[in-house]
């Protein structure tokens, strides 16, 4: 009891240092201290009338040898790991609790307790991380600060609310865990977990709206003024729900692939069958999460990209374009990398299913048809070259390679990986059962028709969008999307009602996989955290020299857009210190199950160790 | 233990391939347009390009008159034959203003737009006295608006009434310091000069020019293959329009990385010599 008092203490000074900064710049200080720079508008008739600062690179406050950009950056981006981890770990506890209620296997729910356990301590992270960026905004870019927290002053209170709220629920929710385990309470338990679930949405969505209105702003005038007094213009810009439908999904993919490296990790150090075997269903479980929620990704970020161009051409030519082209290069290097290392672990697991044996020889056939697609994502169309390299491929685009650079090649191409991942999956669900219904020869022939005539189709629908205008070419990218969504729930459903009463080829057997396999959930997990800090930089860097698009310019010196050597450095700092502070929380987890021997002479020490046992 | 270094190993060795690779890719820093410019004495031309880039919303920190005055979205009049039309606004009954002329009339559409409401276009409930127009004069300079009232009657075909500003007016207002005057730019007197003076260089190639960026597309034979990049458009127009207006075609397979307001840098006799100097180069 006196435990979570001090947990409570401790987590309560925490949110107040986070969000103290906001507090006191949203109140009355800032009206007090707007006269040089806040505002533009000289003769301001009443406070309610503001400006973005127009600022000078004087305006911005210089610590040491601290660069200020990096230093904000690094804060921002270790926060938004931490932040994407809490927030989807009660995502896919709440359903692992959820999916052993359903199926009463008391195996979901000590996965579940397990990944709430060693997630706690992120829990206390986020909020110091989120501490320290909002400390680093406020002494290196007070100005900056002080003209969003205006706008958004109203939702400030809500997401301190909901900070507190998500507080005390989430340690409720986890030390309630075995008081209310069974019956009645059990579903008191689940209500919790959608409690917290709800806390975690609303300071997720609270966040994207200024994000947003950083990105796409309206509501305010050219000179950054608002031009209502309608909160709501502002928290909906035309970035808002894009970017919370993406960070949604990539939140669940990305706290999948986490506890599947810890999952990966326990199974590494297992020295027992029991273990090992645990480890091992809790791996598959994760990667499971995170393949499920990464499929439907891409098209959220499709969206994204396209509500950037929707609002801003200029913006999207700079991200597709223009200096980050290349790194939409990088970008689909690492989502091949995670689509072969995802059905890579899955594969393995094949070998250890009874019956699995007679998908065998597809493999070799969806390894290639992965890796053709993931070559073509690959290409790119523009990019910014050397006159020597145009020189050597004749022009700025290569005659033959180029049009697979260009949109209805990606968009095919990214439904082909997804489709034949799925594939993949749809494989090692079945693998070890026999359908025993009548009508199994007629529906097999039924769903190969149907995934056949899908991938056709997506095929023949990236043709046709070379033929025409870009308009068509956007519109023939839904129902490409259609058929991959369609394939997975058809198939499945097909797949399901076929396999009732299916004869069992033999047991799965957990924990009998390969060391190698593990290290593919390692790959998943790296992967998606440096993805993350890539893709980040490029949502933001695609402001170029604003802090709010054509609103709010960015004076400071470090206004200018560094070449890519510099961004991916700071990416992969802030992965490092990520993955450094992630290994303390899974050690400081693994740290109270360690108890010591007592020692010789001390009372009462044999008696507890008894009654413990 | 040895797990765990085996695993550090290799997760250290992907970021490394990650961090690695693209440190392999053409390295480009993009620096931010400069906070101030200098606006010496203009020509004519270059003081109505500076008012299109304001009705465009290319100045930084103005959105720009199209935002509202789109003839697609029909949030503000579509300002079309402003030469005329503003002449027939003051002959509206409705008309309670002060302005005597179509000149007048602009300037004071943008200092108090509430003067005058085209009809429809009024804040709702106001019977089209109120106008939602913001007050450009809190975000333009006074040579500012006269640019976009000299881009207005110009673009099409009207004759321009106002002046571009002399150096005081308009450079002593946009430099750092009370009562600095900038001196008008040195002109450019040669092809190559000219090139030296504004960094052309540092992306483009040009062989007689003496330059030999790799960036941006070679200016070589740009006098040909100039005339043929817009239809209808011959290699001289389309030169100037990108000297002036970089953003208006973006050469395929090029990044749009030439900032915006080159053109405002120079004068009307540089930008010509150097136009006659690419056309030529065949």
């Amino acid at each position: 009891m006196r435990k979570k008092k001090i947990v409570l203490v401790i987590l309560f000074v925490l949110v107040f240092l986070q969000v103290f900064p906001l507090i006191s710049v949203s109140a009355d200080s800032v009206l007090a201290q707007e006269g040089h720079s806040v505002t533009s508008v000289e003769e301001a008739p009443s406070k309610a009338v503001f400006a973005a600062p127009k600022l000078k690179p004087g305006d911005y406050p210089q610590l040491g040898w601290v660069k200020s950009r990096e230093a904000v950056w690094v804060a921002a981006q270790v926060h938004l790991f931490f932040g994407a981890f809490v927030l989807a770990v009660p995502i896919f506890v709440l359903v692992i609790e959820g999916l052993g209620i359903f199926t009463k296997d008391e195996r979901y729910d000590h996965i579940a307790h397990e990944i709430m356990k060693v997630s706690m301590t992120a829990f206390s992270l986020t909020a110091l991380t989120g501490g320290l960026f909002t400390f680093a905004l406020l002494t290196l870019y007070p100005d900056f600060l002080k003209y969003l927290m205006r706008i958004f002053q109203p939702t400030v209170i809500f997401y301190i609310l909901a900070f507190i709220g998500e507080a005390i629920v989430c340690y409720t929710y986890y030390y309630s865990w075995d008081a209310l385990r069974y019956g009645t309470r059990k579903w008191i338990h689940l209500t919790l977990g959608l409690l917290l679930n709800t806390f975690g949405m609303t300071i997720l969505f609270i966040a994207d709206a200024w994000t947003g209105f950083m990105m796409t702003p309206v509501g305010v005038d050219a000179a950054g003024s608002p031009i209502t007094d309608n909160i709501w213009v502002f928290i909906r810009n035309p970035f808002w729900n894009p970017l919370n439908l993406h960070r949604f999904i990539a939140n669940i993919a990305y706290g999948g692939a986490i506890v599947g490296a810890y999952a990966a990790y326990k199974f590494l150090s297992s020295t027992t069958p029991e273990e090992k075997a645990r480890y091992d269903w809790m791996g598959y479980t994760s990667n499971f999460i995170a393949i499920a929620a990464l499929l439907p990704l891409p098209f959220a970020g499709y969206i994204l990209m396209a509500e950037i161009y929707a609002y801003s051409q200029q913006m999207g030519i700079t991200a597709m374009g223009g200096i980050f082209a290349w790194l939409f290069i990088v970008q689909a290097t690492l989502i091949g990398s995670v689509f072969l290392g995802a059905n890579y672990y899955l594969w393995c697991g094949m070998g250890k299913i009874s019956g699995a044996e007679r998908y065998t020889p597809v493999i070799k056939y969806i390894a290639g048809v992965i890796v053709l697609a993931f070559l073509v994502w690959l290409t790119p169309h523009t990019i910014v070259m050397t006159a020597i390299e145009m020189k050597k491929i004749g022009g700025s685009h290569a005659a033959l390679l180029s049009p697979l650079g260009i949109m209805p090649a990606k968009n095919t191409a990214a439904n082909t990986m997804i489709l034949f991942t799925f594939l993949s999956f749809f494989l090692y669900r079945r693998a070890n059962k026999m359908p025993t219904a009548g009508w199994v020869g007629a529906g097999t022939v039924v769903m190969k028709v149907f995934f056949a005539a899908a991938w056709v189709n997506i095929i023949f629908l990236g043709i046709y969008g070379y033929l025409v205008p870009t308009a068509f070419k956007v519109r023939a990218s839904v129902p490409q999307v259609l058929s991959t969504l369609s394939v997975a729930l058809i198939l499945l459903i097909l797949d399901v009602i076929m396999h009732r009463k299916a004869r069992t080829l033999g047991p799965i057997q957990w924990g009998k996989m390969s060391p190698r396999s593990q290290y593919a959930l390692f790959l998943l997990a790296v992967s998606f955290t440096w993805l993350m800090a890539l893709m980040g930089y490029i949502r933001s860097g695609i402001r170029q020299h604003w802090h709010v698009y054509t609103i709010m310019r960015d004076a400071s010196p470090d206004a200018y857009t560094p070449p890519i050597g510099h961004a991916v450095l700071v990416a992969t700092t802030a992965t490092v210190i990520f993955m450094v502070l992630v290994i303390f929380c899974f050690w400081i987890a693994q740290l109270s199950t360690v108890k010591q021997e007592p020692l010789p002479g001390i009372a009462g020490a044999s008696g507890s160790r008894e009654e413990e046992r | 233990m040895k797990t765990f270094i085996k695993v550090i190993v290799f997760s250290a060795v992907i970021l490394s391939v990650y961090t690695i690779f693209p440190m392999t890719l053409p390295q480009q820093r993009s620096e931010p347009p400069p906070l101030e410019e200098k606006v010496g004495a203009l020509t004519m031309d270059k003081f109505i390009d500076i008012g299109k880039d304001i009705f465009d919303g290319k100045r930084g920190g103005f959105g720009g008159c199209i935002l509202c005055h789109d003839p697609k979205l029909k949030r503000a009049p579509e300002l079309v034959n402003m030469h005329a039309t503003s002449e027939d606004r003051l002959k509206d009954p409705r008309y309670k203003g002060k302005a005597k002329s179509g000149e007048e009339y602009l300037r004071e559409s943008m200092e108090e737009p509430s003067a005058f409401v085209v009809a429809g276009f009024g804040v709702a409930g106001s019977n089209d006295t109120k106008s939602p127009m913001m007050e450009i004069k809190k975000y333009l300079k006074p040579w500012e608006i006269n640019a976009a009232i000299a881009f207005l009657q110009s673009k099409d075909g009207g004759d321009v009434t106002v002046q571009p500003p002399t150096g005081a007016e308009g450079g002593g207002e946009k430099e750092a310091g009370a009562g600095a005057v900038a001196a008008p730019p040195a002109p450019a007197k040669t092809p190559q000069e000219f090139f030296q003076k504004y960094g052309c260089g540092a992306c483009h190639k040009h062989e007689k020019g003496g330059i030999a960026g790799a960036l941006a597309p070679d200016l070589t034979h740009i006098g040909s293959s100039g005339a043929k990049r817009k239809p209808g458009m011959g290699a001289r127009d389309y030169i100037r329009e990108s000297i002036l207006n970089p953003a208006a075609f973006i050469v395929p397979g090029m990044p749009p990385i030439m900032p915006p307001g080159f053109g405002d840098r120079m004068t009307a006799g540089e930008v010509e010599m150097a136009v006659a100097f690419l056309a030529d180069s065949k």
